[in-house]
């Protein structure tokens, strides 16, 4: 029995690609895919491609930093709060002409501060991070309201190579800037010290402590990650859009945690990977574009993006569920007894 | 004799409170969805005419939460304010404050609601509003004078919010009456200029023929404009269209990058709401439900510098002239307030 434990433990570390949930959500992007682009041959044109990638780069940098605080088991829900501060700040220093070098700085500094905040907090308080972030999402918010008293910051015709530079008049920057991250944060958890630390204490606190890990800086370092990497997706959305108001980036944060669960990330922390993260959050990209070619009612978006989402989910939980052969467990469970 | 002590105290006593009556500052309340850049506005126009009046002002904001926008109208009428001025962003808001304002008796005034609570049984003493109808008739007739032929995709705010639904009741059938030109598609911006982004460019790549595209309001057009100019079909061959006359929408279409816009000021909105309330309170004024329409006008080169055709969203002495121009009735209230 115990060796057969082990060979279990040992054959999940090989687990076959069909086996893993980002390979549905592949199989179900695939499908989505192909159906939208048989009724609507645009879809697969270069531009319409670029597009989306384009479209998911702020929300896959912020589905990044996501991943890692879930994974050591927290949790930020001020980022968007986060993003429009950030976002209002350094658009009033571009409309005062301050040099890009110290706007570059100003907005990773601050979202890390903030970050830092959220998770210090937390963790000197013991109180769910859940709970910090809400309290400091109404801060960074009001502050944002506070400091613009409400106004429209646009920066027309400024700092605009982050977010509408094309490569080769094809491959939009800030989505080789969110597939960089993607990299990088799948370097950070597979092969850093520090990204098995995010696993261990996700996963049992009490024994990455007594194992030597400190949990303080261990966590610390997951929110100071994911504050840089709110700095980088706010001046990436501020590039693109020209304009901020301190609202901006409202419902982020949601789409962000909803990409990194759809990856197969557990709220619980612990698990998951950033790959599962890439494709949670490409999906959310091709459903959001596949509405507009298939050109579906405005009034029933809403209702047929969700319906999208939850039948991926279902597709992906379905298939992981037979590739593991517990349907088949279960008939068999049922047929004897 | 002590009786005669007695009386000259009482009368005293009663001479000084009336005296402190008389004196006392009226007070008005001003609920404000959010502090938006058009809202705030609308509340920095309603607080300088107050601040000519001399009247206290309490600015009560609800963060675009129902709950709160309910609670922020009881605390306004547990203070006993003397008015109140509601800006609700759901219809819902505006029908709650009439009942509660009726119950209390204190005068109501309701900001863009585009009249709808004046179905209501509770009186209110008026709903002040942008022809959100004529606006819509406006831009179908500029698009069918000037682009005759072309397709028109459409980029919307809130499809749930009333004013987009009341432009969109006239802007439709007008753009079908005149026959020069068809609505391809209409899409929700959310008023959040990153999705409008996203609606225009799926719009774009999704295979639709279009050349000009509306967009609700500049904010969502400007970040719109940005993305069509780095492509290089900013009016070439999609040209925008706009509504709201906001100084950055005003250095658009300087720059023509934005075509045409209409102007609708929310800072001299707040300051005819105001006066509407005060020439109730102060007896004035004694008609009920009263619809005040501010007047919208066409920007153009030639109107774009004239303050009396666009008028400036920031507080601006213009706004008295104007208001003496096109609400003759508030005419000796705003001498009073000069």
């Amino acid at each position: 029995m115990e060796q057969k434990n082990s060979n279990q433990v040992l054959s999940k570390g090989k687990r076959p690609v069909y086996k893993n949930q980002w390979f549905f959500l592949l199989l179900a992007e695939v499908v989505l895919a192909v159906i939208t682009g048989t009724i609507n041959p645009r879809f697969f044109s270069i531009r319409n491609i670029t597009n989306i990638l384009e479209q998911i780069a702020v929300l896959g940098i912020l589905a990044s930093g996501m991943t890692m605080l879930i994974i050591s088991g927290e949790i930020d829900i001020s980022v968007g709060a986060n993003i429009g501060l950030v976002s209002c700040v350094i658009a009033m220093m571009i409309r005062n002409d301050i040099s890009y070098f110290w706007i570059i700085l100003v907005a990773l500094i601050l979202a890390a501060f903030n970050s830092l905040l959220v998770g210090s907090s937390s963790l000197v308080f013991k109180a769910p991070s859940f709970i910090t972030s809400l309290g400091f999402l109404s801060v960074f918010r009001g502050t944002a309201y506070a400091i613009t008293k409400g106004v429209f910051q646009t920066i027309y015709g400024k700092f605009e190579a982050l977010g509408l530079t094309r490569i080769w008049g094809i491959l939009p920057l800030g989505f080789l800037i969110g597939i960089s991250i993607y990299f990088l944060a799948h370097f950070i958890l597979k092969y850093s010290k520090l990204g098995r630390h995010f696993y261990a204490v996700g996963s049992n606190t009490a024994a990455a402590y007594l194992s030597g890990i400190s949990i303080f800086k261990t966590k610390l370092a997951a929110f100071l990650i994911n504050g840089l990497l709110v700095g980088l997706a706010s001046m990436i959305l501020l590039s693109r859009v020209g304009a901020a108001q301190p609202t901006t980036g409202s419902g982020l944060e949601l789409r962000a945690i909803g990409a990194v669960v759809i990856g197969g990330t557990p709220l619980s922390g612990g698990k998951g990977n950033i790959l599962g993260t890439f494709f949670g959050v490409l999906l959310m990209g091709i459903i959001s574009n596949t509405l507009n070619m298939l050109r579906v009612n405005p009034y029933f978006q809403e209702v047929v993006f969700g319906i999208f989402i939850v039948a991926s989910l279902a597709v992906s939980a379905f298939s992981a569920y037979s590739g593991r052969g517990i349907f088949k467990k279960f008939i068999k469970q049922s047929r004897e007894g | 004799m002590k009786g005669l002590k007695l009386l000259v105290l009482v009368v005293l006593l009663v001479s000084v409170f009336a005296s402190i009556g008389m004196a006392k500052k009226l007070v008005y309340g001003y609920v404000t969805p959010g502090p938006d850049t058009w809202y705030r506005k609308d509340v920095e126009g309603f607080v300088y005419a107050a601040n000519l009046a001399g009247v206290e002002v309490v600015v009560l904001n609800s963060d675009y939460d129902v709950e709160k926008e309910i609670s922020n109208i009881q605390t306004l009428v547990n203070m006993k304010v003397d008015g109140m001025c509601v800006f609700s962003f759901n219809p819902n808001g505006a029908f709650i404050a009439a009942r509660e304002a009726a119950r209390a008796g204190i005068p109501l005034v309701v900001t863009d609601n585009v009249g709808e609570v004046l179905k209501s049984k509770d009186p209110v003493v008026a709903c002040i509003d942008f022809n959100w109808d004529a606006m819509g008739k406006d831009i179908a007739q500029y698009i069918a004078n000037n682009y005759p032929g072309e397709n028109i995709a459409v980029i919307m705010g809130r499809l749930e919010h009333v004013p987009v639904q009341m432009f969109l009741k006239s802007f439709e059938p007008a753009v079908k009456e005149l026959g020069k030109n068809k609505i391809v598609a209409i899409r929700d911006g959310q008023y959040i200029p990153d999705e409008a982004v996203k609606q225009a460019q799926d719009l774009i790549e999704s295979g639709y023929k279009f050349s000009v595209l509306f967009v609700f309001n500049e904010e969502m057009g400007a970040a719109v404009v940005r993305m069509l100019k780095s492509r290089g079909l900013l009016n070439n061959p999609i040209k925008v269209i706009t509504t709201n006359g906001a100084p950055y929408g005003i250095e658009l279409i300087k720059e023509g990058a934005i075509k045409y816009s209409i102007s609708s000021s929310p800072g001299w909105e707040g300051f005819v709401s105001f006066l509407a309330l005060h020439s109730y309170v102060t007896g004035k004024i004694k008609a009920l439900r009263q619809w005040i329409f501010l007047p919208i006008t066409p920007i153009t080169p030639e109107t774009i510098d004239d303050k009396t055709k666009v008028v400036p969203w920031d507080i601006d002495p213009v706004w008295i002239e104007l208001t003496k121009q096109y609400f003759p009735e508030y005419k000796g209230l705003i001498d009073v307030l000069n």
